[in-house]
């Protein structure tokens, strides 16, 4: 072919077709990243030697006459907290650099790689996935890719430049608060973070394991169905993973809103979301046929439960390290990882039991709407090593709050597909958040498809090119 | 925040950390918004009823 197709979908279809050889594919993709990751500092590791030889069996089995996967020849990457077999799992940590190489892959990675994928690395992230905006101390800054002295978000910020770069059309993250919205927001791109206990876990390092969710990056919607449908299934490995038969979305996508009963979040998402952020949200709520807004309770106590179980879970995984080896922490979170391993055991069970309560009142919202939307982040993508941030006139600190409108959701595991929206007069993206009931990421996903249909949604950016 | 302090400290110990001066102040901050974060989710009045969330399954 003499132009090689970009989207998942388009290179899974293009192979089928006997169009193009995986081996182009990967050769492509390794040429692409040799050229931009240098700026964008997204991959910690680009695992050349595997894509090839990935490809080069897919080609043979082609030729044999194998049947087609369904990711054949899709060049993808994932956050460096997933096992890659033969890689130490760094999960942005200095800290766990000593440690051996991963003996197989993370769960995930093993369905991606059956299901035809192409492993092309490891990708940057906030440290130990605790933050918001991958400016990692020891393994440098993710640039984003529309503005490179802007950062792409965090934690999964590699993950969210990668794609935004067009250095491959799928990556893998995680999302504790926000770790994949945010950087869907900010690098403009989609994301999905399904219900919690949806996807195995297995073979990834924790950071709060009441809220750790993983889940897909990409350019469109139909790539995030393909992969997130190619990634379900149970795992007994994964004691949160939920026993549940796969659901694919794929083929669900092009009933856009048919019957969907759509909604706005108020309140809270409107006060700590800046103008864009809410302008975002107007114009989805209006596009996508909202009935109007309706408030959550209490959602600023919820948003404050979740903060206090992350502190507390990370404090108390990382304590030993934290008295023997602080030095190796990354200064940016170790702190906010000691102050929780002091927390009361009455804060944290209150917490908990908050969460309960706060999942009843949204299931309760669920009686009347099938959809809700909210900004993904207050503002668009912050400059790298800026301290604070305006919201609605309030200076508030940015690593934490960049995360005031995923970690309510979150907290209450409810799947979400974050959409980007390019606004008018606006140089930078922003992303809503597509809120559905417990395991209904069909919802998610075909909401996001349906924006998709009207909205601007450029191709991936390289820093020079504007959308 | 005399009272916070001391419990920071006095934590810290038990906990085996043992900070420098520059972290410890830090920590301490740290903790003060935490202790602002439980203030708020104390404010809500929960029924007795309400379980914690994590539910184990044997």
């Amino acid at each position: 072919m003499s132009t090689l197709p970009q989207t998942a979908t388009a290179i899974a279809a293009a192979f089928a077709a006997g169009e193009v050889s995986a081996r182009e594919i990967a050769s492509a993709t390794l040429e692409r990243i040799a050229d931009r990751n240098p700026l964008l500092n997204a991959y910690t590791e680009v695992t050349s030697g595997r894509a090839l030889v990935e490809a080069e069996a897919l080609d043979a089995a082609r030729a044999r006459g194998d049947a087609i996967r369904p990711l054949a020849a899709v060049p993808y990457a994932v956050k460096n907290l997933f096992d890659i077999a033969g890689i130490t799992t760094l999960a942005g940590a200095r800290l766990l650099a000593a440690n051996p190489p991963a003996e197989a892959d993370a769960m995930l990675v093993q369905r991606l790689h059956k299901a035809g994928g192409l492993l092309t690395g490891a990708l940057n992230m906030d440290a130990l996935a605790y933050g918001f905006t991958t400016e990692n101390t020891h393994y440098g800054v993710t640039r984003n890719p529309h503005d490179t002295a802007r950062t792409a978000g965090g934690s999964s910020g590699g993950s969210g430049a990668a794609v935004a770069a067009g250095l491959v059309p799928l990556a893998l993250g995680s999302d504790t608060n926000g770790s994949i919205r945010v950087p869907a927001s900010l690098c403009g791109i989609y994301g999905l973070k399904p219900t919690y206990g949806r996807l195995s876990r297995s073979g990834s390092f924790p950071f709060v394991h009441s809220f750790d969710h993983l889940g897909p990056l990409a350019a469109c919607t139909e790539d995030l169905a393909l992969a997130y449908d190619a990634m379900q299934g149970t795992d007994a490995a994964d004691p949160a993973c939920a026993q549940r038969p796969p659901e694919p979305c794929l083929d669900q996508l092009a009933r856009g809103l048919d019957g969907l009963r759509v909604a706005r979040l108020g309140g809270y998402f409107d006060d700590n979301a800046g103008p864009l952020a809410r302008a975002a949200s107007r114009y989805a709520a209006q596009v996508l046929g909202s009935s109007g807004d309706i408030e959550l309770p209490e959602v600023a106590a919820a948003r404050a439960a979740a903060f206090i179980i992350t502190a507390a879970e990370g404090g108390a995984l990382h304590l030993d390290a934290l008295r023997e080896r602080p030095d190796d922490f990354e200064p940016l979170s170790r702190e906010r990882l000691t102050a929780g391993a002091l927390l009361p055991a009455t804060w944290v069970t209150r917490a908990q039991r908050l969460r309960a309560w706060f999942r009843e009142q949204a299931l309760a919202a669920f009686r009347d709407v099938d959809l809700l939307i909210a900004p993904a982040t207050p503002v668009t993508a912050t400059l790298l090593g800026q301290e604070t941030v305006d919201i609605n006139g309030r200076m508030l600190p940015t690593r934490p709050n960049m995360g005031l409108l995923t970690q309510p959701i979150s907290f209450i595991g409810l799947p979400v597909a974050v959409a980007p929206l390019w606004l008018e007069g606006s140089a930078l993206p922003i992303g809503v958040q597509l809120i559905a009931p417990p395991w209904r990421e069909d919802i998610c996903l075909r909401a996001a498809w349906a924006l998709q249909q009207i909205a601007v949604s450029p191709a991936p950016t390289f820093p020079g090119t504007k959308p | 925040m005399k009272d916070i302090a001391a419990y920071v400290d006095a934590t810290l110990a038990m906990q085996g950390l043992n900070p420098t001066a520059e972290r410890r102040a830090e920590i301490l901050r740290t903790f003060e918004l935490l202790t602002e974060m439980a203030r708020r989710v104390d404010a809500v009045a929960l029924p007795t009823q309400s379980e914690p969330a994590p539910v184990y399954r044997p």
